[in-house]
């Protein structure tokens, strides 16, 4: 029974990417019915293609570089040297997940526009004439290596924290110093995580939607992912053929970034001694604090100042580099509060966040106990397996324009006529976030030692008493977590929402680009920072749950 | 342990009708597939061998010879590739007839290592889980249960610890209750993978008195794994030394020391002096030459473990233990005499170490006379006839580690 709903699921997933995105693709190609190359050259001959092509890859191509230079110091910081953070490190990949991305953007939009900008504001008290513009080329580089350093840490952070430290030792002791010690020892024992995250870094910086739109479209630089939705959102009648070249080109880009990235990933992990117990760290000596400091500045400036603009944006009358306490005003939250739109996009987020979060984690929960293997033998062979895993993983290598778009090509019209309804918004986030959901629930689940399920058997206990009384009541604190963290991404879902989001079910995200697009920035700050408030509630739900343990000896 | 428990444990202790074995293993073997690189490993390798009722049975062997891989077998968490098992009379596995018997289904408790009590759960929920899982216990009431498991709580000597939860006990506690928990379904046998490396070394010599002693209470039969020697002689019936996957000796404790199948065993059980000779003649007596010079070995037959009669010319090890040497004995004892010249000595307090050597030979010394010697200092050592004993010669690059 197991296996036959495993198998259907897997079945349903891969019909909901391949399907959507099939069509999508060949719409794109084969617009009459026959090949034709002609959608292409049209697009290709429009005046903004080349620029457009131009702009997306400087803007990625560089952030990503920059986000692997910040996420390696910090990583290396953080697991192999006294100067970490310890528990706050941990939490470090988290911060940004306590505002919706395109609360950030705007954060930073709200703080460096140039002449309105806080920090200008801040300057202009200064001697010479210092001033910041985050609606340039390099502004917007600045706001994309933000928020991709986390892609990167992760990773790296991991790779780093399996480093064997009696190598380094070995080269200090052997009289080398800290840097020679890291260039010969440290990088090239992770230079391999090191190659697999840039990958990654391409593939989530050409998928990232709301920095472009918050700070791009407002600089006037058009970055691929914004120019497929506003062909489908703001030309009319929509340009679908136009959209679905570009997202064909999206997604072979991104593609081959994954496959390269899996490639590298797979090429055998002979730098990864496991290094259990010895937490021999590198003393800094008095750069220590330094760095230390560095790490904590670091993290505020990315996180609480963007938030804190917002804030203030929220409750001043008018967004002004001058900030007076006692002109602060609820305004804005009245206005959006009392608009039936933005009301129902909250409880529609919400709900949606809460269900489709819950029904990922128990596809994945029901996956895992498939998947697993006991002298009982497995519901899922071996091989089975393997395929529902990578079926699992496979929307990673699609961004989610890519599969909102083919979403739209295959489900929005007859037969199916989803278009606008929660139920293509839940499918289009569950088809998305399933490969984070996989990974979460199979840390979850693995976190229940094998021995405590054998010691279930060796107690008489059947598989299916084993699964509901240890398995799962164990899990439960990392299924928590995971639920809410889901939870976090299906609420500040933004590129998809965008486009599958109708009148009738507004989400949080549609309603944020909308208020913002009409230049109200007052209502959008007011709306972020409830959206900020829901969120991070349900992040430091995310931490305090990952972090409950049973008290083990 | 309390003496209360005693009644009904002599009970439970009852041996069954017709089951004259126990356990039955009969050609055993499994191997696994290395995960990286070609390759097999083989930690089960045909392996035969009958446990009786009551017996304390400890499997003994270096890390990765395959002790945990049988009891796995045994229990079932793991599955042969070939052979059979029956416990009680019952067959749990059998490769020929594609019979198994899967884990929960069988007559038999296990201990871990790690202890795996359930952090989620009481003392008292952990303790009831078997009873609450098993068909025949599952329709027990309520006061029935908790009967029980006061019961084998109180065997294990935590009464009243119930409400708590396992991460409040200490470890030597946590293993007690995963004994109780093990006791508490009344299984006829009992697995322990090395259920007490994991506690410091006070409590494990309690722990390892009371188990002994229960054991005997209780009667159960334990199929215990461990690789300290010294644990296994203190608790074992017979011990099986692995090799390898393959049993290399099942004896009694005492056999197993005092006449080791193969210089394996001689030098994973105590310690061992070997030196290679070769058989100059036999009589009553064997003469083996050696580097050290010759030796004579009394009524030679008993002392020697191959399989294949010994003749003159063939070569041998010579084995003896360093607390059968004799430091300067008298002139004209019926000792073999040589001399040495000494390393180095350490004291003990009991006894005094001594490493000496003669030639290439390094040998140790184990003497309970607590004379001073220099370093460097001329000794003669000498080791009685019956002292003796001759092992199969085996390749250099085979010797235990
Ligand atoms: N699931 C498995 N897959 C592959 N190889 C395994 C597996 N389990 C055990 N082995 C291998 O089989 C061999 C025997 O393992 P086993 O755990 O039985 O040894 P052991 O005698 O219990 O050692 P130790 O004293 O270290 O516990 C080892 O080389 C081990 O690497
Ligand atoms: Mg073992």
């Amino acid at each position: 029974m197991v296996r036959v709903a495993v198998l259907i699921i897997a079945a349903a997933l891969i019909v909901l990417l391949v399907y959507p995105i099939g069509r999508m693709v060949i719409r794109a190609l084969f617009p009459e019915g026959g090949l034709d190359a002609g959608a292409f050259a049209r697009v290709v001959s429009q005046p903004w293609f080349w620029p457009v092509l131009q702009d997306t890859f400087v803007v990625v191509g560089t952030s990503s570089v920059l986000a692997l230079l910040i996420a390696s110091v910090l990583a290396w910081l953080n697991e192999r040297t006294d100067a970490g953070l310890g528990w706050l490190g941990t939490f470090m990949p988290l911060l940004p997940l306590l505002m919706p991305p395109i609360a950030t953007a705007a954060g930073w939009v709200f703080l460096a526009s140039p002449e309105v900008g806080f920090i200008n504001g801040v300057l202009a008290y200064l001697p010479g004439n210092l001033s910041v513009n985050v609606l340039t080329i390099p502004g917007l580089i600045f706001v994309y290596t933000l928020e991709l350093v986390p892609f990167a840490y992760i990773p790296i952070s991991g790779a780093l924290r399996n480093l064997d430290p009696s190598l380094e030792e070995a080269s200090r002791v052997s009289g080398a110093g800290v840097i020679k010690t890291i260039f010969r020892v440290s990088l090239p024992a992770v230079s391999q995580a090191m190659t697999s995250a840039f990958f990654l870094l391409i593939v989530a910086g050409f998928a990232l939607y709301s920095a472009p739109v918050v700070v791009g479209t407002n600089a006037g630089i058009d970055i691929l992912s914004v120019r497929i939705v506003r062909l489908m959102q703001f030309t009319y009648p929509a340009d679908l053929q136009s959209a679905t070249v570009l997202a064909t080109i999206l997604l072979v880009v991104v593609l081959a970034a994954w496959l390269l990235q899996n490639v590298v990933t797979s090429r055998g992990r002979y730098a990864m001694i496991s290094g259990r117990g010895s937490q021999v760290k590198i003393p800094l000596g008095r750069w220590r604090h330094v760095f230390r400091t560095g790490t904590i500045i670091y993290l505020l400036l990315t996180t609480l100042l963007p938030l804190l603009a917002v804030v203030i944006v929220a409750f001043q009358p008018f967004w002004t580099p001058v900030i007076d306490p006692s002109m602060f005003t609820m305004e804005h939250f009245e206005r959006v509060l009392n608009r039936r739109n933005s009301v129902r996009a909250l409880q529609t987020s919400v709900m949606l966040g809460l269900v489709g979060g819950a029904i990922a984690v128990a596809i994945c929960v029901l996956i895992n106990i498939a998947k697993r293997r006991t002298s009982f033998g497995s519901i899922l062979g071996p091989r089975l397996a393997r395929v529902v895993d990578g079926i699992m993983r496979l929307p990673a290598a699609f961004s989610a324009i890519v599969i909102a778009l083919g979403f739209i090509v295959a489900f929005s019209g007859p037969p199916f006529n989803l278009n606008g309804t929660a139920a293509i918004l839940l499918l289009c986030y569950l088809v998305n976030f399933m490969p984070q959901a996989s990974t979460t629930v199979g840390n979850a689940m693995s976190q229940v030692g094998n021995d405590l399920t054998e010691a279930s058997y060796m107690s008489h206990a059947s598989e299916r008493r084993t699964i509901g009384q240890v398995t799962v009541p164990l899990a439960i604190p990392g299924l928590l977590s995971a639920w809410a963290l889901l939870f976090v991404l299906f609420a500040g879902e933004v590129a998809a929402s965008t486009m599958l989001a109708g009148a009738q079910t507004p989400v949080i995200g549609f309603v944020l680009v909308e208020i913002w697009e009409n230049g109200t920035v007052g209502p959008m700050a007011a709306f972020a920072t409830v959206v900020t408030l829901i969120t991070s509630s349900a992040v430091l739900l995310l931490v305090l749950l990952g972090r409950q343990r049973y008290r083990r000896r | 342990m309390t003496v209360t428990s005693r009644a009904e444990g002599q009970a439970m202790a009852e041996p069954q009708e017709g089951a004259p074995h126990r356990v039955e293993i009969r050609g055993l073997s499994k191997s696994f597939r290395r995960r990286s690189g070609a390759g097999t490993i083989k930690p089960i390798d045909d392996i035969t061998l009958s446990i009786q009722d009551g017996e304390f049975l400890v499997l003994l062997g270096p890390s990765g010879c395959g002790k945990t891989t049988l009891l796995r077998s045994i229990a079932g968490l793991e599955r042969p590739d070939e052979g059979s098992i029956s416990i009680d009379g019952t067959t749990v596995y059998d490769s020929g007839r594609g019979i198994f018997l899967p884990p929960n289904r069988r007559p038999i408790s296990m201990i871990f290592q790690s202890y795996a009590l359930w952090p989620h759960m009481t003392i008292f929920k952990n303790v009831a889980y078997p009873l609450r899982s098993r068909k025949s216990t599952r329709r027990l009431g309520h006061a029935e249960i908790a009967a029980r498991v006061e019961q084998a709580l109180a065997k294990v000597g935590l009464v009243g610890l119930g409400d708590q939860y396992p991460g409040q006990l200490s470890g030597g506690q946590q293993q007690r209750v995963a004994l109780a928990r093990a006791l508490v379904s009344e299984a006829q046998v009992l697995l322990f993978d090395e259920p007490l490396s994991n506690v410091d070394a006070k409590v494990r010599e309690e722990l390892r008195a009371q188990l002994v002693e229960m054991q005997r209470e209780l009667g159960f039969t334990a199929i215990y794994v461990t690789h300290d020697q010294a644990e296994a002689m203190e608790l074992a019936d017979r011990i099986a030394v692995l090799n390898s996957g393959r049993i290399e000796q099942l004896d009694p404790p005492r056999r197993v020391y005092q006449r080791p199948q193969s210089r394996y065993v001689a030098e994973f059980i105590g310690s061992a002096n070997l030196v290679a000779g070769v058989v100059r003649s036999l009589d009553e007596r064997a003469v083996v030459d050696t580097a050290l010079g010759s030796f004579v070995i009394e009524d030679y037959t008993e002392h020697w473990t191959g399989d294949t009669p010994l003749g003159t010319g063939d070569s041998v090890t010579l084995m003896f233990r360093p607390e059968d040497c004799l430091v300067d004995p008298g002139p004209d004892s019926r000792s073999n005499m040589w001399d040495v010249e000494l390393v180095r000595t350490s004291f003990t307090g009991v006894q005094q170490h001594l490493l000496v050597h003669s030639g290439d030979e390094r040998l140790i010394v184990l003497t309970t006379n607590d004379a001073q010697y220099p370093e460097g200092a001329k000794l003669r050592l000498g080791v009685e006839r019956h002292k003796l004993h001759l092992l199969p010669p085996v390749p250099a690059e085979s010797g235990a580690a």
